[in-house]
């Protein structure tokens, strides 16, 4: 058994943890990281609302430009809205932009949504195919709950749960 | 990213480390799940909070919902870098990652 002696003061006092009680208290860390993501758990609701959040953002450019604005600021509103959801449903909010293994999804989901928010606002401004941006948000609504669903299940990971 | 290894007797009590990772976690915490979480009563956690806030690791602020006024805690920067350090510190000790004998045989540097 490894045992270090830990200096915490000014040479008052000392700790003296063994590898053994290094060990418990990690456990217990992870322990309480596997209630955690328990507790954090997503109803499908919650995937879809998302879903339809990001896809509504895509549609928008359906839309004359006044409206596209006024349609953006309703799902501004919808995503603080789902916020302030996730703080009274779970007493907590975690980050998609947190550090650790969902970062990857993360970001991957923001790309897809970047290109296909484009290619919805170019193909209906520029080539003006005004109805284009509804197929491409009902795709970006199905890539959106794919992708809620998977952060959900690496995070579930990373916290020690089995997906 | 390099991590030190930074023993530190603020976080080491077993409820004050299982408060920590869960704030590594999230953005912000309730009360009431911080106590579900670490599985420990209003009172010690509290205690715990207190002390964790003292030392500028935790940011604690009150919000009123449903007319009631809830606690909700935060990790500061400074706590998520010594509960890195600890984390680190303890992964050394219980041999979950490797480092050089040469440092394990001397103290490590601890934040107290």
């Amino acid at each position: 058994m490894t045992s270090i002696t830990f200096h915490i003061g000014k040479g008052d006092s000392l700790v003296n943890p063994s590898s053994t009680d290094a060990a418990k208290a990690l456990a217990a860390m992870h322990a309480s990281q596997a209630r955690l993501a328990a507790a954090a758990n997503c109803p499908p609701e919650r995937h879809l609302a998302f879903a339809g959040l990001l896809g509504g953002l895509v549609a928008t450019p359906a839309l004359p430009t006044t409206w596209t604005l006024v349609a953006e600021g309703v799902i501004l509103l919808g995503i603080a809205l789902v916020v302030r959801w996730d703080r009274r449903r779970t007493g907590m909010f975690i980050n998609g932009y947190r550090t650790g293994r969902t970062r990857p999804v993360t970001f991957a989901m923001l790309a897809a949504f970047l290109l296909l928010y484009s290619a919805s606002t170019w193909l209906s401004r520029s080539l003006g195919i005004h109805r284009a941006p509804l197929p491409l948000g009902a795709l970006t609504a199905a890539v959106g709950y794919y992708a809620s669903v998977l952060w959900q299940r690496t995070f579930r990971r990373e916290m020690g749960l089995t997906a | 990213m390099s991590v030190s290894l930074a023993f530190d007797p603020v976080i080491h009590p077993p409820a004050r480390l299982q408060i920590m990772a869960v704030l590594a976690t999230v953005q912000d915490a309730e009360f009431a799940m911080l106590r579900k979480t670490a599985d420990i009563s209003d009172s010690v956690l509290s205690k715990h909070l207190s002390a964790l806030a003292e030392a500028g690791y935790v940011k604690l602020r009150k919000a009123a919902q449903d007319g009631r006024q809830r606690t909700w805690a935060s990790i500061t920067r400074t706590g998520r870098a010594a509960f890195r350090g600890h984390v680190a510190a303890l992964q050394a000790l219980a041999g979950v990652v490797e480092i050089a004998t040469e440092e394990v045989s001397e103290p490590l540097p601890v934040r107290a």
